[in-house]
């Protein structure tokens, strides 16, 4: 088994490099200095195939990307941005000539939101000898990290929360802020409410508890604003009626909300605050940062604010054609933080794979993800040395129908 | 605080009780779970959605509009999905499963069609709020509140004052002898189905419009409470359905102020099963019903 | 008035009834005798139409009602009192009169058959809000008749009418019938006992598994050894 493996391995390698032939006079500079970078990271074949394979035709062969996303089900939502924000990044590298003159073709898997089903993808996918990177997993992301490590292939999720995602194998990346780090973020947007006094509603699964446990930590070892938590209410994903919850808030004379909680729940709770309790101040997570956020909130939202590393309205002549190019595919719907992370997710891993010099070979395409020095529309997607992405926050205030950044 | 929690929940009670009597309706006339209840609840949000966001009816209009389709859905799912089992006999365990699959069908097709994501649903009486023991009670939870009366109200008058009433629930005792006495059988079904996915889009409406958001899987807690409440309450007895909504409603509100909100639906069914082992018919519910 | 041809009727692989023909001429009795299995309710299941039939001919005053629904057999003036009377248990016994005239219009025609039937059973009356349930067997039996002649049927179907009844509420019944036929209603009638039945009977049909195996005039088939000896007890 391993024997065929070797050799279908090495057969895609030949291929690979054939086909990288075709972009070299494109992209001369760039495949000449990461050829370095490949052999660096100690790639056994990065030269062999080369020599053999000037003056070849470019074969045109598409290099494959697995996307796998919750497409169907109760999280496609989620499922769709992030499946068109790698699509943008795809659709973008195939414009300017693809890969070394091959093509990229994203194979979108649909994990359905299941645990299983996304360990049984992950067993397809790591057998596909013809795959080079993985994007995505949602809610198995804990469970497949070793099966591509053992494959070689490296994975970048962009929305990874659980804390143990990225040491599963030295090959799995998150582009997405980890709890602490989006924690202390939320921080920041509660000083610039600047009340003291914050109730904490947080989601009662995994993911929210840890994230109220984190902040309690956070306010424990360091409170410069002297916050202090006079409420914690724990909340259920598919509950829509806050008023309770409310109620005990106000009772509490809790000032900011703290929400460890998808959007889906902040909508309903802030046209429900808004109702009965329009003092109160609403902070949550980055998750936020959407459009159907806003125009299912509308101006119940209103003062919402929401730590965010990507911001749709920037300037800057990234984000302006990776808006535009979204708006297309998408049909017209706005990119969210988590369709930002997912193209910034999709752009790393193409470089990395372009960067290897059209080689492909595997070590070197996972070194190259490691090293990458990639700005992206969330600013530096550099990780640190737990394979995180070091991420740096804007906190953005919610304001009739847009997010604007926060005075 | 005590008493505002109290509001709270007899508002949320509402709105349980609302989808509640139609789980109770249906059951009351055929002695069938139809666990595709909170599904149809959700396609009428949706049906009066489509009506007012993308067609930009009339307010009134889209209502009723929408309502009615959900209707002809009722009568539909019982036409292609019920009506060949009952053909064959089937109305007990396979009848139940069925409609958990048709559950699953307008869910996915929902999903398939509008996507996951909540859409803005229009608050349609926005009147305004009144201040009772501190509880905020706005125009909306009065709408709701009052239209689970009116329902209730309507449909008991259907079943035990109306010719079609006294139909259906000879359909309901003795089939075969509702038969041979001209009752055309079907057609009672049908018109349960009828009334059951309309009360469901009526409901649908205005949970949608107090919350003011639709998705496809608006209906599924409120289903299950929804459900709870008509066990509760004594499935099969519209009176108990309302009763049983009210209950869940304020165990619920009162959990929260007392034990925190974790444990709202725990303390829900705790109450539910408790109900259950002293009344096993429910609180209004009578003996000698055959469960299916 | 009636006229059955051929039929042939399956439950299943089962061949219920075979190629049965039957006559059922206006203002007569005519009773079905056989044992149990022989296929005499299903006759009366087919005729009213819950029973599809596979093949053959059901006329009714000259028109064909086979492959019709029950309700429009029903509208055509036929009602069928069941075996084991199917009464409406949770419902009163005035609501199970109603249903029998549940696809006539008239209110007043409705009215008076509300008061024949009271007529003919003093008991109903008595009993009237009281739910059907509540009620003795035999009273379940007059509201099952009764309710069958809410519908002012040309032709009526008793099926065992007299099952499980004490014997003085059994002579009450058949006088009831006889009662019934008088004033202008064509029955047709199943019994188990056999000796009534052929007794106030005019004609009278043997089944046996599904076959008609004799047919002649009650007084004859009374006098016939073989039924005797099957059904007469001798």
């Amino acid at each position: 088994m391993k024997k065929t493996a070797a050799v279908l391995l090495a057969a895609a390698m030949i291929l690979g490099s054939l086909a990288g032939c075709g972009g070299k006079e494109e992209k001369g500079e760039k495949s000449g200095d990461t050829k370095a970078a490949a052999a660096e990271a100690g790639g056994e074949t990065a030269g062999s195939g080369d020599e053999g394979t000037k003056g070849a035709e470019p074969s045109g062969e598409p290099i494959k990307i697995a996307m796998v996303g919750a497409m169907t089900g109760p999280y496609s939502e989620y499922g769709t941005v992030i499946k068109t924000g790698c699509e943008v990044a795809v659709k973008q590298w195939n414009d300017k000539g693809g890969i070394h003159g091959r093509p990229i073709e994203m194979e979108v898997y649909d994990e359905k939101g299941e645990r299983e089903e996304g360990l049984a993808l992950a067993q397809l996918i790591s057998g596909d000898e013809d795959v080079y990177g993985v994007i995505g997993h949602f809610m198995s992301t804990t469970v497949v990290g070793k099966l591509y490590g053992d494959a070689r292939m490296p994975l970048i999720c962009p929305t990874a929360s659980a804390e143990a995602y990225s040491s599963q194998s030295d090959c799995t990346f998150r582009l997405n802020p980890t709890i602490k780090v989006e924690t202390e973020a939320m921080l920041v947007c509660a000083d610039a409410v600047g009340k003291k006094k914050l109730g904490v509603v947080y989601l009662n699964d995994d993911w929210g508890n840890r994230a109220s446990a984190t902040l309690e930590q956070i306010l424990e070892e360091n409170n410069p604003s002297g916050y202090e938590i006079v409420a914690k209410e724990a909340i259920l994903g598919g509950d829509m009626d806050y008023s309770s919850v409310i109620s005990n808030l106000k009772a509490a004379g809790a000032e900011t909300a703290v929400m460890f909680c998808y959007y889906d729940s902040v909508v309903p709770f802030s046209i429900k605050a808004a109702q009965a309790y329009p003092e109160l101040r609403i902070v949550c997570g980055g998750n936020c940062y959407n459009e159907t956020f806003l125009s299912v909130g509308g101006k119940d939202v209103n003062g919402c604010l929401a730590p965010t590393a990507f911001d749709a309205n920037a300037q800057d002549e990234a984000t302006q054609t990776f808006v535009k190019d979204y708006l297309e595919i998408s049909g017209g719907s706005m990119p969210s933080n988590m369709s930002a992370q997912a193209y910034d997710a999709m752009s790393v891993l193409l470089e990395a794979i372009d960067s290897t010099g059209g080689e492909l070979d595997r070590e070197a395409i996972i070194a190259a993800v490691r090293d990458n020095q990639h700005e992206g529309l969330i600013g530096s997607c550099k990780f640190d040395e737990n394979r995180d992405v070091i991420f740096e926050f804007d906190a953005m205030e919610a304001k009739d129908g847009a997010w604007v950044p926060c005075e | 605080m005590f008493l505002e929690q109290i509001v709270n929940g007899i508002a949320i009670g509402m709105s349980y009780a609302l989808v509640a009597v139609g789980y109770s309706m249906v059951f009351g006339v055929l002695r069938l779970i139809n666990f595709s209840h909170s599904a149809v609840f959700t396609f009428g949000a949706f049906a009066v959605w489509v009506g007012v966001e993308m067609l930009h009816l009339n307010v009134f209009l889209a209502i009723l509009a929408g309502v009615a389709i959900t209707g002809v859905l009722g009568i539909g799912l019982n036409k292609m999905a019920l009506e060949p089992l009952r053909k064959k006999g089937e109305t007990g365990m396979p009848a139940l499963i069925t409609t958990i699959g048709m559950s699953y069908i307008i869910i996915n097709v929902l999903t398939i069609v509008f996507g996951s994501q909540m859409r803005r649903f229009p608050a349609l009486f926005n009147w305004g709020q009144i201040h009772i023991f501190g509880a905020a009670i706005g125009w909306q939870q009065v709408m709701i509140a009052l239209a689970c009366l009116v329902l209730l109200v309507t449909l008991s008058l259907i079943v035990n004052k109306t010719k079609s009433g006294l139909a259906m629930r000879a359909v309901q005792q003795q089939p075969t002898a509702a038969a041979i006495n001209g009752i055309n059988v079907n057609h009672v079904i049908t018109f349960v189905f009828f009334l059951g996915a309309a009360s469901a889009a009526i409901a649908g409406t205005l949970v949608a419009a107090y919350y003011q958001y639709v998705r496809p899987s608006f209906g599924d807690v409120i289903g299950l409470k929804a459900f709870a409440a008509a066990v509760l309450g004594g499935i099969g007895s519209l009176p108990g359905a309302v009763l049983g909504g009210l209950i869940v409603g304020v165990v619920e509100s009162l959990a929260v102020f007392a034990l925190g909100s974790t444990y709202i639906d725990l303390v829900a069914y705790l109450v539910m099963f408790a109900v259950l082992l002293i009344r096993p018919t429910g609180l209004l519910g009578r003996k000698g019903i055959k469960k299916v | 008035m009636l006229e059955l041809q051929n039929v042939n009727t399956f439950y299943g692989s089962i061949h219920a009834l075979k190629d049965e023909s039957i006559t059922v001429k206006e203002g007569e009795i005519v009773t079905l005798i056989g044992s149990n299995g022989a296929g005499k309710t299903t006759t009366l299941s087919s005729i009213i139409g819950t029973k599809r039939i596979k093949s053959g001919s059901i006329k009714f005053m000259g028109e064909e009602i086979s492959g019709r629904s029950p309700h429009e057999i029903v509208k055509r003036g036929i009602a069928l009192s069941p075996e084991g009377r199917l009464v409406f248990p949770d419902l009163s016994v005035e609501e199970n009169l109603r249903i029998g005239a549940y696809l006539r219009k008239d209110k007043s025609e409705i009215r008076k058959s509300y008061e024949r039937v009271y007529g003919l059973f003093p008991r109903l009356a008595e009993r009237k809000g009281q739910p059907a349930g509540t009620l003795s067997g035999g009273e379940q039996q007059m509201l099952a008749i009764g309710r069958a002649m809410m519908n002012d049927p040309k032709l009526l179907m008793l099926d065992e009418p007299s099952l499980g009844l004490a014997p003085n509420l059994v002579i009450m019944i058949f006088e009831l019938i006889r009662e019934i036929r008088k004033s202008g209603v064509t029955i047709l009638l199943i019994e188990q006992n056999a000796n009534m039945a052929l007794h106030i009977a005019d004609r009278g049909y043997v089944l046996e598994t599904g076959y008609v195996k004799l047919s002649d005039s009650a007084a004859n088939l009374s006098k016939n050894d073989a039924v005797r000896k099957a059904y007469l007890g001798g």
